[in-house]
């Protein structure tokens, strides 16, 4: 998804905000506005996934998964350490979106693959990607 | 209010971003020619001096001064009608409210302040979210509903809201609900802030009250609006 589709949104929302028709005026509370300088840091903090869309169904996560983004260039990094998960875009969401491919992708592998094909690290992988859905 | 219990927790990843007490009282021209005496009482804190520029069609009294400490995430703001004790990195209420009642009772002392217009406790949080294809899956961090015929909540895909409403007997409670973006236009978060005011037969000498009973209402609000799957986010519990 475009981010300028976001940027549509809320510029839609702030014209609605900013007019009221001719011969009338606000009342009461028209617009609030915060501390003026909070800073940009919240940016930089991960955001949980809660559910993960698979075709036409929603699968609900048992715990939330944090993923961090971050930026380098053009290309947009979602990751999460202890699933040893990577996905990368053009934007935050196509970030998320690869994330969230990749992440079915190794669900689906590591319940296919029986323990005796795995040792050390995909092992304790294969426990963690078991516990991740509350149902399939 | 809901039944739920109101939960004392510290959260790991706690969305607050900023709190700020502010008092306000009759108008005291004293402030604008004593500010000097009121800095001195708080320059080894607070020694960062900022003026606030407002906008010339900016119908408030401007606030005069902004002192801030070293790192800017403490702070007071000081108008000839108000004064404001502000953290962007808050310690838990005991130690902010010592902190916030430390300057306002020293402010309140030098100018000999008696009888106040309002009072209010503002928690800012800021929630980055991911959005579900283009919707803003806000029923994942707050309980909230909004129902109207064929529209629901579940669909939004953005958000804004502010309202006031009477909190109890006592006081009101100014809530901004929005989605907002940030600077380099690649994040998405909520906005919730929220106000407990209060407006009515207020004295200086009981700011400690005030502030007690603010904090008690906004704390359940927030335990309460918060979503039991964010809040398990909150307590680090996830992957």
């Amino acid at each position: 998804m475009n981010t300028s589709i976001i940027e549509n949104y809320n510029a839609d929302l702030a014209d609605r905000l900013a007019s009221t028709p001719l011969h009338y005026q606000c009342s009461g509370l028209s617009a609030v506005t915060t501390m003026d300088n909070i800073g940009g840091n919240w940016a930089y903090r991960p955001a949980p996934i809660f559910t993960i869309p698979v075709d036409a169904r929603k699968l609900l996560m048992k715990k939330p998964i944090s993923v961090k983004v971050s930026r380098e260039d053009d290309l947009f990094f979602a990751e999460n350490e202890t699933l040893r998960l990577y996905g990368s875009g053009s934007t935050h969401l196509e970030a998320i979106e690869d994330f969230c491919k990749h992440l079915m992708y190794f669900f689906e592998h590591y319940k296919n693959t029986p323990d005796s094909k795995l040792m050390g690290e995909s092992l304790k992988l294969k426990e963690l990607y078991k516990d991740l859905f509350l149902e399939e | 209010m809901s039944n739920k219990t109101t939960i004392n927790e510290i959260y790991e990843n706690a969305p607050l971003e900023e709190v700020v007490f502010e008092v306000r009282f009759p108008g005291e021209p004293s402030v604008a020619c004593n500010i000097d005496k009121f800095f001195e009482t708080i320059r080894i804190k607070f020694n960062q001096v900022l003026v606030t520029i407002k906008a010339p069609d900016q119908l408030q009294i401007p606030e005069l001064y902004r002192f801030e400490s070293e790192d800017s995430k403490q702070g007071i703001i000081v108008g000839i009608n108000k004064v404001a004790y502000f953290t962007k990195k808050y310690p838990g209420f005991k130690i902010f409210k010592d902190e916030a009642l430390d300057v306002i009772q020293s402010f309140g002392k030098l100018f000999k302040l008696d009888k106040l217009n309002r009072t209010g406790l503002r928690y800012i949080n800021i929630i980055p979210f991911t959005r579900e294809e283009t919707i803003l899956p806000i029923r994942n961090y707050l309980n909230i509903e909004v129902n109207l015929p064929l529209i629901s909540s579940s669909k939004f895909n953005s958000l804004n809201m502010a309202f006031v409403s009477k909190a109890n007997e006592e006081g009101n409670i100014t809530t901004q609900i929005r989605t907002i973006l940030s600077q380099d236009k690649t994040r998405e978060a909520i906005l919730l802030d929220f106000d407990y005011s209060k407006d009515a037969n207020l004295v200086i000498n009981k700011v400690n009250n005030y502030l007690e009973e603010s904090h008690g209402y906004t704390k359940e609000l927030f335990e309460n609006i918060i979503t039991d799957e964010y809040k398990k986010f909150m307590r680090g519990e996830m992957v």
